[in-house]
């Protein structure tokens, strides 16, 4: 269960977002500020959510995390060493304060180390040289299990996260991608997020995404074992540079504006109120919810007010649940050209990814359906999508993510298993702003200063640029 | 002789061979009936327990459930959206009248439903078609306040709790997270190496109504589509999922297989080691029989050896006799002592023949004319001296004089064994009685004394060869044979030697014997 925290800040920013020490940076922006007059009008509502700085790692988040690590036999060899040797380097990561519990399965299930303060490190890393492949693959029982000893020390002042390796499909207990989704939905409301690390290209991709996405966890996809010990330090990185948890993002639209649909996540919309929930905000890094939204149609320099935007969470650095508000407006403007100049190009940026990563996923599911050439054909259009708004928004993220595409379509028809699960995992990594560091794609990191085209009026539409380049 | 003595060898060994096996089997076969008993009984009880714990955790998370749904009832939409996406243990409130309309989610504005709502419609569409039971209750409270209700739709079981609202009579419901359910479910069973744990021989499974396995514990893994030792069904909201104990049965079966080997083993071991005796036995018998037949056969040749020499004692010593001068008392009497010894020991040895011949069924019986009272009286002649310097009275009552065809012989022996006897067991009844009987082809003598007599019980067993009524050394010297000859050849004789058992004082010993009437 949550627990509340006493003390309340309220924190009322001005619209430009900026922030006080210690507080989670909020910046709320629509793409096109100038809407044209006289029609309906089409935008994105951006919410972006930075988490601040931490002064040093002695004042980090303590964490309470569950290792759930596959032991069946398809791990044996290497992978299990490995399996190991992470484990290993990421308990030597963690302080005397942190709470660590080691679950590991194969037909059946066991805690290696039950839920407890990481005061004897030698003990537990004993433990962890234990741990021998054998047996099928019980994976829901042994995220049960470890969410189950997370609940032992279960808080909202530390970072909750079960960290799942696993190699192999799930084959005792549910085993489907929506059965796992429910599982995540339910522990996030809770608090405790998945974290999914398939090894190798025997795991279920669509499994892994989908427990981790539900809970607001990272997936990473680690083909050759090797990698393991790195992605284990780079998501235990992420785990220790949480700065925020339990983000509810309220979204009020005022009378007359339409919420249309969340690209990427998901959203409770009730009439005017969208509300949607992020489990994590991580130290410096920028985590951003896009909201379609229908404005009516409005008269040459009127201003309508759009939506007020509420987020509480709780600053893990203060122990206090915080909140933000901001509202904000549109203009109209006669001149179709001046409400393209105006738009923002950060929005603009977003929505391209978000609206290319969709078209991904899409080409994935043709070319699960056998339609190759179709998926081949989407692939291409995305990447010229993709290189026009890069071009226009000078965005090294999208120039990235179109060569990312182009490469996706030349081997969709190759090495399909390989391909799949990296394409699911740059499109998880897009939705839900994962560290690009935690994928293995050779993406660059995003840039904040990017200019930004507009994503077209619909998913469907053939992408057009709404403005022409500085 | 042999194959009797075969069968009862055989009879010795495999009776009680055959009773061990029988009873062995018995035991055995009932051990196995009651350690199958016991041991399904044990499994039984661990998923007894394993389904109360179960049922403790679903009552637990009940109680959260339903005090949630009563608070569900008096709250606005919104705070009931809030608990859809915030309880971790509710994926989606909602309201229905007594009469199935829907309060809440809306249905009336489809457009304000959340995703969340739209997905609950989705999934449960076919449910409310259905018209679920609700316990058939009213406002005024009649019928079942609240309950579970399960459906099937797409990728397996969803489970729904209600309450109804007394003072309404709307049903406020709840859509439970089933993954959350089972998720803790299988959190609360043990897991490997626990103190909880099963032993290496044995395991649990959960099945979901689908049978499809959700959970394991113990180390053993049965083979697939392996029937399960026993098995136990869960109760609601959870009907239709069920536990399975599963045994490794060969580790039985081997302590089974072992204590049936063992039990062969022993069979075996008994059968050997009564052969073994019986052989020994066998032999023992063999041994002693041969070395009785040596006996029986040294003595004969002795005996006969003796009977020459002994022969020309007796006739020389009854010529020294006759041509002694009759002055000479002295050197008489000692001649006397010389011929009545010797006749004794022609007696003896003559008894000995007898009864070796018998033993080799050699004895015959050789038939010719004479009488009968001529064989007593001679007899009796034998003994005469020896019986009057005792002192004995003397009653001969002679009825067979007339002539017929017996053995005279062997009549003779009879008598002398029978006068012999008086003269050695009865001396101080003072009294020799015979009388004979002719009738017919039945010839009838009785001979006997007033001495001690025979002691009741024992008439037929003086008659068993070597056994005497007394072996005490004071009395009377004897072999033990007299009687049964004497037995032996009346029976030869057609007839035989009985005790007369109608005897006031001393014994009466009566000789029948057949004879051919000339």
């Amino acid at each position: 269960m949550m627990k509340r925290i006493t003390t309340s800040l309220v924190a009322l920013l001005a619209l430009s977002g900026i922030s006080e020490a210690r507080q989670v940076q909020m910046d709320v922006a629509l793409a096109n500020p100038f809407l044209e007059a006289g029609k309906k009008n089409t935008t994105y509502l951006k919410v972006g959510l930075t988490g601040f700085e931490m002064a040093d790692d002695q004042e980090r988040t303590p964490v309470n995390v569950a290792l759930v690590i596959d032991k069946s036999s398809s791990m044996g060899g290497e992978k299990i060493a490995q399996a190991r040797n992470a484990a290993k380097m990421a308990i030597e990561r963690l302080r005397e304060d942190d709470i660590v519990s080691i679950v590991t399965y194969d037909s059946n299930v066991q805690v290696l180390v039950p839920a407890t303060k990481l005061t004897d490190k030698a003990e537990v890393l004993r433990r962890i040289d234990e741990i021998q492949a054998g047996g099928s693959t019980a994976l829901f029982a042994g995220v049960s299990k470890g969410a189950a000893e997370l609940r032992k020390f279960l808080a909202n002042d530390r970072v909750n996260r079960v960290i799942l390796l696993s190699d192999g499909q799930a084959n005792v207990g549910p085993k489907s991608p929506g059965e796992l989704g429910e599982l995540g939905e339910s522990l996030v409301k809770e608090g405790i997020s998945v974290s999914t690390i398939g090894l190798g290209l025997g795991y279920n991709e669509d499994l892994m995404v989908k427990l981790a996405f539900k809970s607001d966890g990272n997936h990473i996809f680690v083909e050759d074992e090797d990698q393991l010990v790195g992605i284990f330090d780079e998501e235990f990185g992420d785990i220790l540079s949480v700065v925020a948890q339990e983000v509810v993002v309220e979204i009020e639209c005022a009378p007359g504006i339409r919420p249309v649909r969340m690209l990427g996540r998901e959203a409770d919309i009730s009439g005017q109120r969208v509300i949607t929930m992020l489990n994590q905000i991580y130290s410096g890094q920028e985590k951003y919810i896009l909201l379609e939204v229908e404005v009516p149609v409005g008269r040459p320099d009127a201003t309508l007010q759009v939506a007020t935007v509420n987020v509480a969470y709780a600053n893990m650095s203060t122990q206090t649940t915080d909140e933000l508000a901001s509202t904000l407006g549109v203009r109209f403007t006669a001149s179709a050209e001046l409400a393209a100049s105006e738009a923002n190009e950060e929005v603009m940026e977003a929505s391209v990814l978000l609206i290319a990563t969709d078209r991904n996923k899409l080409a994935v599911k043709l070319r699960d359906e056998g339609k190759v050439k179709e998926a081949k054909v989407l692939l291409t259009e995305n990447a010229i999508y993709l290189e026009e708004n890069a071009q226009v928004l000078e965005s090294k993220q999208l120039a990235d993510y179109a060569v990312s595409n182009r490469d996706d379509a030349d081997n969709v028809d190759k090495d399909w298993g390989r391909q799949r699960k990296a394409m699911v995992q740059q499109g998880y990594t897009n939705t839900v702003q994962q560290k690009e560091s935690l994928s293995i794609g050779s993406l660059g990191k995003r840039r904040s200063d990017a200019t930004a085209p507009n994503p077209p009026a619909s998913k469907t539409d053939k992408p057009q640029l709404q403005k022409k380049s500085k | 002789m042999k194959p009797r003595l075969l069968l009862i060898f055989l009879t010795i060994v495999l009776v009680p061979a055959g009773l061990i096996t029988w009873l062995g089997l018995r035991v055995s076969e009932e051990e196995q009936h009651r350690e199958r008993r016991q041991l399904r009984a044990l499994m039984t009880d661990a998923l007894v327990n394993t389904r109360t714990g179960i049922d403790r955790l679903v009552q637990d998370r009940a109680q959260h459930i339903f005090s949630i749904i009563e608070q569900a009832a008096v709250v606005s939409d919104e705070e009931r959206q809030t608990i859809s996406r915030t309880n971790p243990w509710i994926r989606q409130i909602f309201v229905v009248t007594a009469r199935g309309e829907f309060l809440f989610p809306n249905v009336d504005e489809v457009a304000r439903l959340t995703r969340r709502e739209r997905d609950f419609f989705e999934r449960s569409q076919a449910m409310w078609e259905s018209g679920p039971d609700f316990g058939n209750g009213d406002e005024k409270g009649r019928g079942q306040s609240r309950g579970w209700h399960t459906w099937y739709w797409n990728d397996g079981l969803h489970i729904l709790a209600w309450s109804r609202n007394l003072k309404t009579g709307h049903i406020v419901g709840a859509e439970i997270e089933r993954m959350r359910l089972l998720s803790d479910v299988l959190a609360s069973l043990p897991s490997q190496g626990t103190d909880d744990d099963l032993p290496e021989q044995a395991r649990i499974q959960l099945r979901d109504v689908s049978g499809r396995l959700l959970y394991a514990w113990g180390g053993f893994e049965p083979a697939e589509n392996s029937e399960p030792m026993t098995e136990l069904k869960l109760n609601e909201p959870l009907a239709g999922w069920r536990l399975e104990y599963f045994s490794n049965l060969s580790i039985y079966r081997d302590a089974g297989t072992s204590s049936f080997a063992s039990f062969a083993w022993t069979l075996a071991l008994t059968i050997v080691a009564s052969l073994v005796l019986a052989a020994y036995f066998y032999r023992e018998y063999c041994r002693e029989m041969h070395e009785a037949g040596q006996r029986v056969t040294f003595v004969n040749q002795v005996s006969h050896e003796l009977k020459t020499p002994l022969t020309n004692i007796r006739m020389y010593a009854e010529m020294l006799e006759a041509r002694m001068d009759p002055e000479d008392q002295e050197t008489r009497r000692s001649v006397e002592v010389i011929v009545d010894e010797s006749q004794r020991l022609s007696r003896l040895i003559s008894n000995v023949l007898t009864f070796s011949r018998a033993r080799q069924d050699k004895l015959e019986i050789r038939k010719k004319a004479g009488v009968v009272d001529e064989v007593i009286a001679n007899a009796v002649e034998h003994f005469r001296p020896g019986l009057e310097k005792l002192g004995f009275e003397i009653e001969l009552e002679g009825g067979a004089s007339g002539k017929c065809g017996f053995d005279p012989d062997a009549l003779e022996q009879i008598l002398i064994n029978l006068i012999s006897n008086v003269e050695k067991y009865a001396p101080e009844g003072k009294f020799l009685g015979i009388r004979s009987t002719l009738k017919g082809a039945e010839c009838r003598i009785e001979v006997c004394d007033r001495g001690s007599g025979i002691p009741a019980g024992q008439n037929e067993w003086v008659f068993q060869p070597f056994e005497r009524l007394s072996d005490k050394l004071s009395d009377a010297a004897g072999t033990g044979i007299g009687l049964n000859i004497a037995r032996n050849l009346a029976r030869m004789h057609g007839g035989d030697v009985v005790v007369k058992t109608e005897q006031e004082a001393g014994a009466c010993f009566v000789v029948t014997i057949t004879v051919d009437p000339l």
